[in-house]
């Protein structure tokens, strides 16, 4: 048997070049679909969120353990460049305080969300929370993963609740996948 | 300090979660399922992928235009560092460190031709030359700043 890696060692720059530079087209279309799904979930162009995660990578801004695979790895750098643009776009207002005379100043910068939108944004996530859910009627199984997803129930507990063996658990995250991906094509913004 | 949860946020986290769980199925798939998929959803993964090889091809481009800047401008912080002290000052402390060392060395200065003496209607290269001179004769150190003040 081979043994594991220790839990530190990662890859080196090199050795992720490598390893994408040898991606079969296979292994590009994981990639590919795991850019769409947080491009699109986070308003980003796809393109410009693959190669802005693929420039981390080769620049070794990043670190990739051994026990990650590098399309995992790329996945893991385009969900943190896209939530953090995201954050950028929506972020808090700046607030300055002005000495000279006290005066507290809000400087909310034009490409911010006003709290008009924030509600949008909250309402339009609700939205699609159900919608997803909506998808599943009728499919209690499906309708509990996916609401123990949004809860943040992992593996075996989740799997627990629904009465499903390993391949049957397997094949019904599939269906759930496929199902979404058919309802969203241009995935969803909130 | 009581915080307050951001209901915005639960339900960005809520999404997020569940497209965490879409992309960890994709990766988990099997070659066979995503070449049905691809199939079934009219995706091309040939023609995907040597785009996707595209995209990898500028980010290597860009990398390595990084590291050429990068490495220039290590290459232009030695030579500054090393250049002689006069090609380091700007043409007015340059004109003013000429008109000091020939007034500080008069026998040297009276060698030199009229105009850089008086150091008039000289160009700023004159100066810079001129400079260079006096450096290779020894009567201004080449690396220090006395120059610059």
């Amino acid at each position: 048997m081979t043994p594991s890696p220790p839990a530190h060692a990662t890859r080196s720059p090199d050795e992720i070049r490598a390893a994408i530079d040898a991606f079969t087209d296979i292994e590009w279309a994981r990639v590919r679909r795991a850019a769409e799904y947080w491009a699109h979930a986070r308003r980003v162009e796809v393109d410009d969120l693959m190669q802005d995660a693929l420039e981390r990578a080769l620049d070794g801004s990043r670190q990739c353990p051994l026990h990650i695979s590098v399309p995992a790895f790329l996945s893991g750098a385009m969900r943190s460049i896209s939530s953090g643009e995201h954050e950028a776009r929506a972020g808090r207002a700046e607030v300055h305080l002005v000495t000279e005379d006290g005066r507290l100043v809000i400087d909310l910068p034009d490409d911010r969300q006003t709290p008009a939108e924030a509600a949008e944004s909250r309402q339009e996530a609700a939205r699609i929370k159900q919608t997803l859910l909506d998808l599943f009627e009728g499919d209690i199984a499906a309708q509990t993963i996916l609401e123990g997803d949004m809860d943040g129930m992992e593996g075996e507990e989740l799997r627990g609740l629904t009465d499903l063996d390993v391949k049957g658990f397997a094949s019904k995250r599939r269906l759930i996948r496929r199902r979404i991906d058919k309802a969203f094509p241009k995935g969803w913004t909130s | 300090m009581d915080v307050v949860s951001d209901p915005q946020n639960k339900a960005q986290e809520a999404l997020d979660r569940v497209a965490e769980k879409l992309v960890e199925d994709v990766l988990n798939a099997t070659d066979a399922e995503i070449l049905a998929e691809a199939k079934e959803d009219g995706r091309d993964i040939a023609r995907e992928a040597a785009s996707n090889r595209a995209i990898f091809a500028r980010a290597l481009a860009a990398q390595g235009r990084r590291r050429m800047a990068t490495a220039r401008a290590a290459i232009d912080a030695r030579s500054a560092a090393s250049a002689p002290l006069p090609r380091r000052l700007s043409p007015e402390q340059a004109r003013q460190l000429l008109a000091r060392a020939l007034r500080d060395a008069p026998e040297t200065s009276a060698k030199l031709t009229m105009a850089a003496r008086k150091g008039q209607d000289l160009s700023d290269a004159d100066v810079y030359g001129m400079l260079d001179d006096l450096v290779d004769l020894g009567l201004l150190p080449s690396s220090d700043d006395k120059g610059s003040k």
